[in-house]
């Protein structure tokens, strides 16, 4: 027998076996191609029945958020209401051409034109693009937008600023669009060091990109300076909004001095991470910055919608068409179920469970980064052998491991979520206590060995896997 | 009397307790780094698109999305392609995609917890590869057009050149984001015209030079043309550029293999494999390359190894390549990719399987649109504008009338029409880009000329 959990679908491969079917057809078959078609395809084949086996096998080797508390902190992996799924799969929104006739996707027009809306007014920002597909997909935009905003300009600013703590994709995304990256470090307690970024924000400099609560879970106090520096050097200040589960009805990026700023829809808005995608990263900026938005946007004129192509200075298109259309349905489905009071409650909720988990754990000895301020959703805890914690909390507790060695090494950055029971949260708090008791006591290691794993497969040999990569299965003989 | 929202279990007694334990009176003063002038002293207004206010309840919402939906009739037939192909979707896809194990789970960043999407990525890598015929792919990326930019970024760090030659019979938006993207950094990019539907050859040979680090070509092309691609491949191999094969109908694929033409880069949108056309997006980018070129390759790839006990275990591959470990030096910013998309893909390839795929392409499209535009041309005045060329299941022909005075007719009859192409190209006035899948038979296509015909003469409003 093969040491394999789920058989690959091409060793279930067998001449004959089919699962699709087409309809009759009485067309004369011609010669078009010649010998330029293409011999065999090396598709499986296989029968329906087997897909089906397949994929539900396949499924059920991975650990649900379903069913557990997914703390990975700044991915916000709150519950994805089935209610969302159903919305956007209404037959009039799935099965619609992006260049079918404006009097037929009024529907879809609507729903962008009040998602725009709202997340101006989440945002405090002037108008929204919903074009990009995801929050580096928004990254870019912002920084294209602040690139032409500067050309326009006549300003040849070429170097943008983030600090040290920023998501790994801040700084690709900038030396991806040819500007220069330069790190700004932190200060003792997590915030933006004002000496560093006063001497770095220099008149070269297009912009300064904040994550604001930072990924130390820390909403920086000083963020009326820090826009100030900016500002005062003829700067943009541009919002990560990775993080802003935290402050929703609480504070805006807009009023904190923020002239761009991208929201990921599939963290704060509630629309699923899909093992990794779609999400969703629409962009919003001030008044100034509106007439270099993608087109097209969605205007309302009189009572209809239409698909705006004149925008004066626009940078052009992110995306072929007009973004992830499905995920936006989600997400505004998801404001209109919630409303104002109810996002508050959502970003007041975060924080308090993300305290509460920040001073259970600290009570039961646990360290922690900047233990010594209350967390915004996410806290960040330390330890000496965060890898073995993830892992055996996976392995023997059934619990999903938090974001370990970021925003340093040796981290762990839990974000429990406002929807987590605290009935879960005292559960993972518990399991916490047991893992780190048999990381450093052998007796208490060798009970938990004891244990049935949860685990389909043994540690990974990451070692292996990177040094001698195989990317696709062969074809055999 | 609920305590929350739906979404949210914490009710007044957990938070009680919570709070008592964290030491404070109220969740405010968990706030109290926020400076008091910054922070938002009143609700959020959210104007209703209803008469009643926001928060709406499941059944409002439900009715009200469901009434605006509509306003779409799903039960066009749909002869518009332009980058987004109509074709049927397996209902074990759709199933599938909505199993929680898959729509929810994050990135598969710890392997031990993630083999299910894991194994689902390596298989999507392998099935991708043995289409384009070559030996890596990654995960996915966002859509054609943005795949298209990767790839060229790919391309120029492979060559250390920063020229790219596109042709004009590549979809215009995606000629519009690519054009979007290179204006910043020290680019050059060269646009390539058109002659009789196709790549103008001579013009590629006299703007190519020992700086191009690619030349891009859509085949089938934007007018559904299948290119000469070995001469597009031979003449970039002679200034050792690499040919970026940029594939928009994933399903002529099945027909055409990109290695059989000498292709280095395979990038495009696979749509066309189990992915709505959901007015335009979430769709599925994806790129394939030789194994020589992989440390360039942006995105995440899964690559299929061990555990420590020697059990088959998959896990992602080349992190150093990637923005949350390399940060400034990765080969892409690309962190949320369109996993599920891909999963799409997947079964969509496996339940046509080897055969089917084949059929779907050969009979149901491309002979099919050939069925279509003899039909078509038939009719005064819908004369063909490019004769001569080979295409796969779209194609132009003039129009006696305006074009969009044309479709609005056609949509009384519940038909969506083809694209007016004066809408990307100002030189085609009164032509017409039609497409072709399996979803329009010989009936739709039989309906669509009688109306053409008894229009024929008429003046349209």
């Amino acid at each position: 027998m093969e040491k394999e959990n789920v058989q690959l679908i091409f060793k279930e491969s067998q001449g004959g076996r089919a699962a699709y079917s087409l309809p009759k057809t009485a067309i004369k078959k011609k010669d078009l191609l010649g010998k330029d078609k293409r011999e065999t395809i090396g598709l499986p084949e296989v029968s329906e029945r087997q897909i089906a086996g397949h994929y539900q096998n396949l499924a059920d080797l991975n650990f649900c958020p379903y069913s557990e508390m997914d703390p990975l902190g700044s991915c916000t992996m709150k519950y994805n209401p089935p209610l969302m799924e159903a919305l956007a799969s209404l037959p009039g929104f799935l099965d619609m051409h992006p260049y079918q006739d404006e009097s037929t996707t009024q529907g879809a027009l609507e729903v962008m034109y009040y998602l725009d809306l709202y997340l101006c007014e989440i945002a405090g920002m002037a108008q929204f693009t919903l074009q990009p597909s995801a929050g580096a997909h928004g990254e870019s935009t912002g920084i294209m937008i602040a690139g032409a905003y500067f050309m326009h300009r006549n300003e040849g600013r070429t170097k943008i600023l983030a600090p040290d703590s920023s998501h790994g994709t801040n700084p690709a995304s900038v030396t991806n669009l040819g500007f220069e990256y330069e790190q700004v470090n932190s200060n003792g307690r997590g915030w933006v060091d004002l000496e560093d970024l006063e001497k770095k924000m220099t008149e070269d400099v297009a912009l300064f990109m904040l994550t604001n609560p930072n990924t130390y879970g820390l909403f920086d106090p000083n963020i009326g300076k820090i826009a100030e520096i900016i500002h005062e050097k003829g700067g943009l200040l541009y919002y990560d909004g990775a993080n802003l589960n935290a402050i929703m009805g609480k504070c805006r990026p807009g009023d904190l001095g923020f002239d761009i700023v991208h929201i990921n829809l599939h963290k704060t808005f509630g629309t699923p991470h899909a093992m990794g995608g779609p999400g969703a990263g629409p962009t919003g900026v001030v008044e100034k910055l509106k007439d270099f938005l993608p087109i097209p946007t969605v205007e309302k004129q009189g009572k209809r919608y239409t698909l705006n192509y004149f925008i004066e200075h626009t940078i052009g298109k992110v995306n072929a068409f007009y973004g992830n259309y499905s995920v936006l349905v989600k997400a505004f489905a998801y404001i209109l179920m919630l409303g104002p009071e109810g996002l508050r409650n959502v970003s007041e909720t975060a924080v308090l469970h993300a305290n509460y988990m920040q001073e259970r754990l600290k009570k039961r000895g646990f360290s922690f980064s900047y233990g010594d301020q209350h967390c915004m959703h996410e806290c960040v805890m330390k330890h000496e052998n965060i890898d073995a914690l993830g892992h055996l909390l996976s392995e023997y507790f059934k619990k999903l491991q938090a974001t370990i060695h970021f925003p340093q090494a040796g981290c762990y950055m839990i974000e429990p979520t406002e929807t987590e029971t605290k009935e879960s949260i005292d559960e993972y708090i518990e399991a916490m206590v047991e893992v780190d008791k048999a990381i450093k006591d052998p007796t208490f290691m060798e009970g938990l060995e004891k244990k049935q794993p949860f685990l389909p497969i043994r540690k990974i040999n990451a070692k292996k896997g990177m040094a001698r990569p195989c990317l696709i299965e062969g074809e055999e003989e | 009397m609920k305590d929350s929202n739906p979404y949210i279990s914490t009710t007044k007694s957990d938070r009680a307790k919570m709070l008592s334990e964290i030491g404070v009176n109220k969740i405010d003063d968990l706030y109290n780094t926020i400076p008091q002038q910054l922070r938002l002293n009143r609700d959020l207004i959210f104007p209703s698109p209803l008469k009643v206010d926001l928060p709406f309840s499941e059944i409002e919402l439900h009715d009200y999305l469901n009434e605006i939906s509509a306003k779409n009739n799903s039960q066009y037939k749909y002869f518009l392609g332009a980058g987004c192909y109509n074709h049927y979707i397996p209902s074990i896809v759709d199933l599938f995609l909505k199993l929680p194990k898959f729509y929810t789970p994050y990135t598969p960043y710890k392997p031990e917890t993630n083999q299910g999407t894991l194994q689902v990525m390596y298989e999507y890598q392998t099935l991708m590869s043995r289409l384009t015929g070559l030996e890596v792919s990654n995960a996915s990326l966002y859509d054609g057009a943005t795949a298209m930019v990767e790839a060229a970024k790919m391309a120029a760090r492979l060559t250390g050149r920063n020229e790219i030659i596109i042709s004009k019979t590549i979809h215009p938006e995606y000629r519009q984001v690519f054009q979007t993207y290179f204006r910043y950094g020290d680019w050059r990019v060269v646009e390539i015209g058109i002659e009789d539907g196709t790549t103008n050859l001579k013009e590629l040979e006299q703007n190519i030079s020992e700086q191009t680090a690619a030349v891009i070509l859509q085949c089938p092309n934007f007018f559904g043309i299948i290119e000469d691609m070995h001469q597009v491949a031979h003449i970039a191999h002679k200034y050792a550029s690499l040919y970026i094969s940029l594939v928009v109908e994933a399903l002529s694929l099945a027909l055409i293999k990109p290695t059989d033409f000498d292709a280095d880069i395979v990038a495009g949108e696979a749509q066309s494999f189990g992915t709505h056309m959901s007015f335009g997006g979430p769709y599925l980018g994806f790129i394939n390359c030789y194994n020589k070129h992989k440390s360039k390759l942006p995105g995440r790839a899964v690559t299929k190894t061990e555990d420590i006990d020697g059990k088959t275990a998959y896990m992602l591959w080349g992190a150093a390549r990637e923005q949350h470990i390399s940060r400034n030096r990765a080969t892409s910013n690309i962190c949320s990719n369109h996993a599920l998309n891909a999963l799409a893909a997947s079964i969509y390839l496996t339940w046509y399987g080897n055969k089917g795929l084949g059929e779907l392409a050969d009979v149901y499209n491309m002979q099919m649109a050939h069925y279509a535009y003899e039909a078509i041309t038939k009719i005064p005045g819908y004369g063909a504008v490019f004769p001569g060329n080979t295409f796969f299941n779209e194609f132009v022909v003039d129009c006696p009338h305006n074009v969009s005075a044309l479709n609005k007719k056609l949509l009384e009859h519940s038909i969506i029409g083809g694209l007016d192409l004066e809408r990307f190209y100002s030189e085609y006035t009164n032509k017409i880009l039609f497409c072709i899948t399996e979803k329009t038979n010989h009936d739709d296509i039989a309906k669509l000329a009688d109306i053409l015909t008894y229009l024929n003469g008429k003046e349209l409003q």
